[in-house]
């Protein structure tokens, strides 16, 4: 509904394609758009407001297409599932079992790099000030991934062999 | 219970009519005045019709002495119509009485066929009674059933009043009018008949004036399971099987019994996984249609160790077969039924006192091995009258085993003092996560010496678990781990080498204790072979009977005993491929001598069965019975050679 | 409030679900739903079949039961009349739940026993990898349909309507404290309650990603929908494509449950009656003599 919104800083898409090691930019637009819904569904409208204002403005309507109040129960593994978009994890044709071999457990750490170069990103492009706040505002694991000085502590969970 | 090892007092009755005649009604009231009289009664909606279009009748067998099967031929015929008297005719042997409505002028019928000469020397009696008349004079044109059987007592001299009790009994809800209406017609057919046919050879047998308990073996079974403490019951709809889960609905409000017609067998048996998940005596029932479509569930009770039982009350076969007949044709689909392998327990009631016993002990079986008991009945079994003894199904005959459920709270000491099984298992190390429930979970699913793992309750606050159709941890928890694998395989299979031990009974073996031959059966088959043997040992031939009632785990160190110093074997199964001979010879490595089969859809009368022996005795391997075949002579003495 | 906590349904079982698959979002949504209840774990039964989001109990500190494909809604049902006092909850996916399982569905939804239904819909077979569902769209491409879906997708929420169902609601795994709310209100209702939940794969269905469903969804109750209206309910669920309604669609209160209505349930749940309460079948035996 939002195709004509796409971003288009292209000099943001193009960092993102490169740390990422992105074949595309596509692919990296959808990755930021994506990371940047998600941080809509689990922040507050003040510490939207405050990525909006170091993002592109054409990015702004991912930050805006929220609930209206965050939704705590979404946890890391729920918030990168809005960056899988940007993952194909269904592999060649599984001609043994049937179906496509998923590629799950290289998406799930492949999916990790790509929120964290983004979050990253956005990290380095927030005002101070408004670092803290959005960091204490997401779900475990994924504040973890924003800021490169927290501990590198992440949630059991996301250590397990998927 | 005791076969009549003599003949005795013994008639046997049919009433003869179309549909819509009242027949099996008329019949089942007889049946029941009979059994009040004090007289063993084995009586049956017959199947050896091979007469298209509306007729059928009802065989009555009564006798002073326990009657576990039909007896061909018949003493008497009631006929409705003519053409019961053309069905039946071939049959009636020398002397026989036909009771017949007056109007049909069998005699003039008779006269016209071309082997009326034959007919002729049979000296059948023909006793024309006005059943129409004496029925639309007294009441209506409907009652002539009633008549009928007014007419029926009047000729063999049985108490009118007991067929007055029963007329009273079975029309009181229709109102007072309906029932003088029919007294009057049952009196006035009886003195027609008196004044008659008095003279008629074959009086009623003198019953004991014990009253004795009437019934089906569905109906039995019901019974046995309700004094089990079964308050669960899911089916679908399914000849023969319907009865059970009918009469427990019609018991339901009174006694406590939720009953589940559910949209299909498969929701049926789900429904009964779940109440017994969590702890309810839950059963199903169906036919083999059924079951079929209960197959991957069973599995599911297999692996989930889900106290589960089926009753399956085998019909013929295939497909949808012959849904009024019988056959004991779903034995090794029975034993084999869903994929993969896990430990099951099948049991087979031979007779309805047994049929009241697999009721209640199918569940103790169930709940003692946590796991799926089939209960195969056949539709004789399931849907003949019989009389039994009432104290043979007292309460006090059930003793309620649950195994090793434990009691609320209990778990919590349980779990702790579980440990893995010593010795047994001596080749599964324990899985790499040793024992995750100390950390909350219940290990549901403990390895055990017996492969009995301790069973709480959904509910119980000190035993949260999983259970899973997929291969589980100790906790229920999925995995594939190898060891964990082996180690679950052996754990559940290793309970049906402890059912074997504990609970499996060796055949029952019946007649004198030296046998030149021996009638290998299994279900309703054993009441005309144990009657046939008793027929053969009387005659000069010393013949047993080995009646298997529990087939899986299949007690082979007792069969192998047994058949090894049984003389020569026969085989006689409703089946076209002899399946518990094929049983046998897999888990002893004996083969049976001879084999009779029978695949029309008819019971078994001991009759039947002496002319398949007679024809065994004369060379035969395998001998398939033919509908109609007339019977061979009984040699007095038979010689045989094993 | 109760002192159950979120915490208190972790396993040491780890899902293994996809990276980012929506069963994360109904898994946190169902554990917190019967936290806000107070229910236990003891006190809870979650049934399944088989699917991806079938394994569900195995990843939860609860009583669990993991069936076979299609059949939870009867084993359930099964469990629920011998204990109605546990709270009892169904698991599973589109095609356990829509198809193979389907002719349970239509029954149970017309039966109203006391279970809360809840279906990961996620359109497309996942544990089998790829192949269409009942609800995959016309003209989808999966594995067994190359040419393309040729059938109509089943739309549940009208299914169960039609079939007399007192709740229906549809929640969005990428809402989870949404979706809880509505598994707190269908476990509230003394009856089926069907909550289908958009669920994305992120895997094998790239189309209905959390993007698609993010910028379609919209909340009935924000909208003011007044889901005692059936004939609303029913334009309700009419609905999809560019806007895809989420909250209760349906609701009839005041009908009994199935078990409500059976009389051997009158006197509290089977399972804690003794099994020796019929003394004596002599009565019984009377009426065959």
């Amino acid at each position: 509904m939002n195709e004509g919104n796409a971003v288009n800083d292209e000099d943001l898409v193009q960092a993102i394609q490169n740390r990422a090691g992105l074949r595309s930019a596509d692919e990296a637009r959808r990755l930021f758009e994506g990371v940047l819904q998600a941080l809509a569904y689990v922040l507050p409208a003040e510490q939207c407001d405050a990525i909006c204002a170091c993002v592109p403005e054409d990015a702004a309507w991912c930050l805006r297409c929220g609930p209206a109040t965050p939704d705590p129960l979404i946890d890391s593994d729920v918030f990168v599932g809005w960056a899988m978009a940007s993952v194909d994890a269904t592999g060649a044709p599984d001609e043994t079992l049937g179906g496509a071999d998923p590629l799950a457990a290289l998406a799930a750490a492949e999916v990790q790099a790509r929120v964290r170069v983004v979050l990253e990103a956005l990290w380095e492009r927030l005002e101070p000030p408004s670092r803290a706040g959005i960091e204490g505002c997401l779900p475990g694991g994924i504040a973890e991934m924003m800021n490169p000085g927290s501990s590198a502590t992440r949630r059991e969970h996301d250590e397990g062999d998927r | 219970m005791q076969v009549d090892e003599q003949l005795d007092s013994d008639i046997s009755i049919r009433i003869g009519g179309d549909a819509g005649q009242g027949v099996e009604s008329s019949g089942a009231g007889f049946c029941k005045a009979l059994a009040r009289a004090g007289l063993h009664v084995f009586a049956a909606q017959d199947y050896r019709s091979r007469i298209r279009g509306g007729h059928n009748f009802y065989q009555i067998r009564a006798a002073t002495r326990p009657v576990a099967a039909q007896r061909v031929p018949p003493d008497l015929l009631v006929a409705l119509t003519a053409e019961t008297l053309d069905v039946h005719l071939e049959q009636l042997p020398p002397g026989a009485g036909v009771i017949y409505e007056e109007s049909l002028r069998l005699d003039e019928r008779i006269r016209f066929r071309p082997d009326a000469a034959q007919i002729d020397a049979k000296g059948l009696r023909l006793m024309p009674v006005p059943l129409l008349k004496t029925a639309a004079d007294h009441g209506s044109r409907v009652m002539a059933n009633t008549a009928a059987l007014g007419a029926l007592a009047g000729v063999t001299d049985f108490p009118l009043e007991r067929i007055m009790e029963v007329i009273r009994e079975n029309f009181a809800a229709k109102g007072s009018e309906v029932v003088d209406a029919n007294l009057a017609v049952a009196a006035a057919a009886h003195r027609v008949a008196r004044e008659r046919h008095a003279d008629f050879p074959h009086p009623m047998p003198r019953g004991d004036g014990r009253a004795r308990v009437l019934i089906r073996g569905n109906h039995a079974f019901a019974l046995g399971a309700l004094a089990a403490g079964c308050r669960f019951v899911s089916a679908y709809p399914m000849t023969p099987a319907t009865s059970i889960i009918e009469y427990l609905a019609s018991i339901a409000a009174e006694y406590g019994v939720v009953t589940k017609h559910a949209e299909d067998e498969i929701a049926a048996v789900c429904m009964a996984i779940g109440a017994a998940h969590v702890g309810a005596r839950a059963l199903t029932a169906t036919s083999g249609g059924g079951f079929a479509l209960m197959t991957e569930a069973l599995g599911l009770a297999g692996i989930t160790e889900t106290p589960l039982v089926v009753v399956s009350v085998q019909r013929g076969g295939p497909s949808t077969g012959m849904p009024t007949r019988t056959e004991q044709s779903d034995l090794l689909f029975a034993l084999h039924a869903s994929q993969g392998e896990f430990p099951r327990i099948v049991i087979a009631p031979g007779n309805i006192e047994e049929c009241f016993e697999a009721g209640a002990r199918a569940f103790n079986l169930a709940e003692r091995y946590q796991c799926p008991v089939i209960v195969l009945s056949d539709l004789l079994l399931a849907s003949s009258l019989q009389t039994a003894e009432p104290e043979t199904f007292g309460t006090d005959r059930v003793s309620i085993d649950r195994g090793a459920l434990l009691a609320p709270g209990a778990p919590a000491g349980a779990a702790a003092a579980h440990r893995p099984a010593s010795g047994a298992d001596p080749a599964g190390p324990s899985p790499a996560r040793n024992h995750p429930w100390e950390a909350g979970a219940y290990p549901r699913f403990a390895v055990t010496d017996t492969g009995i793992s301790p069973r709480p309750l959904p509910g119980d606050p000190a035993a949260v678990f999983t259970a899973t159709s997929d291969e589980h941890t100790e906790d229920g928890h999925i995995t594939e781990e190898i060891h964990t694998r082996a180690r679950m395989m052996r754990k559940r299979m290793r309970k049906e080498d402890t059912a074997l031990r504990d609970d499996i009974r060796p055949p029952n073996r019946f007649g004198p204790g030296q046998a030149s031959l021996t009638l290998v059966c299994w279900g309703s088959t054993t009441g005309a072979a144990r009657e046939a043997a008793a027929r053969l040992t009387a005659a000069g031939t010393p013949c047993a009977v080995l009646q298997f009632q529990d087939l899986w785990p299949f007690p082979a160190d007792a069969a192998a005993a047994a058949l090894d110093a049984a003389g020569l074997t026969i085989g006689i199964e409703q089946s076209y491929t002899g399946q518990l001979a094929k049983l046998i010879r897999m888990m002893t490595g004996r083969a049976l001598d001879r084999q009779v089969l029978a695949y029309d859809g008819r019971p078994f009368s001991p009759e039947d069965m002496l002319t398949a022996v007679q024809r065994c005795l004369n060379g035969e391997i395998q001998v398939h019975v033919e509908p109609g075949e007339p019977p061979l002579p009984l040699a007095t003495e038979v010689g045989v050679n094993v | 409030m109760s002192d159950i906590t979120v915490k208190d349904f972790d396993s040491w079982v780890k899902p293994s679900w996809c990276p980012g698959c929506g069963d994360y979002g109904i898994f946190a949504a169902l554990k917190h739903s019967l936290a806000e209840l107070g229910v236990a774990p003891h006190e809870a039964l979650v049934v399944s079949g088989i699917g991806c989001g079938s394994k569900l109990p195995d990843y939860m500190h609860v009583n669990g039961l993991m069936t076979i494909h299609g059949r939870p809604l009867a084993v359930a049902t099964g469990a629920k009349l011998a204990n109605h006092a546990l709270t009892v909850l169904v698991v599973d996916g589109d095609g356990d739940a829509y198809g193979i399982g389907g002719n349970h569905f239509i029954h149970t939804a017309r039966r109203n026993p006391d279970i809360t239904h809840i279906v990961e819909n996620n359109q497309i077979y996942a544990l089998t990898k790829g192949q269409y569902s009942p609800t995959t769209p016309q003209g989808r491409v999966t594995t067994t349909s190359p040419e393309g879906v040729i059938e109509r997708a089943v739309n549940p929420v009208a299914v169960a309507m039609a079939m007399g169902a007192t709740f229906v609601a549809r929640g969005f795994a990428g809402e989870p404290k949404h979706l809880a709310g509505l598994i707190e209100e269908g476990i509230r209702h003394p009856g089926y309650a069907l909550i289908d939940v958009l669920q994305p794969c992120v895997v094998f269905n790239r189309v209905n990603t959390y993007a698609w469903y993010g910028e379609r969804v919209y909340k009935l109750e924000e909208a003011g929908h007044d889901p005692y209206d059936r004939a609303a309910a029913q334009r309700v669920a009419a609905e999809w494509d560019d806007r895809i309604p989420i909250g209760v669609i349906l609701r009839e209160d005041g009908a009994p449950s199935y078990e409500r209505q059976v009389p051997a349930l009158n006197a509290g749940p089977l399972v804690e009656r003794s099994l020796t309460d019929v003394a004596d079948i002599g009565a019984l035996l009377r009426r065959f003599m």
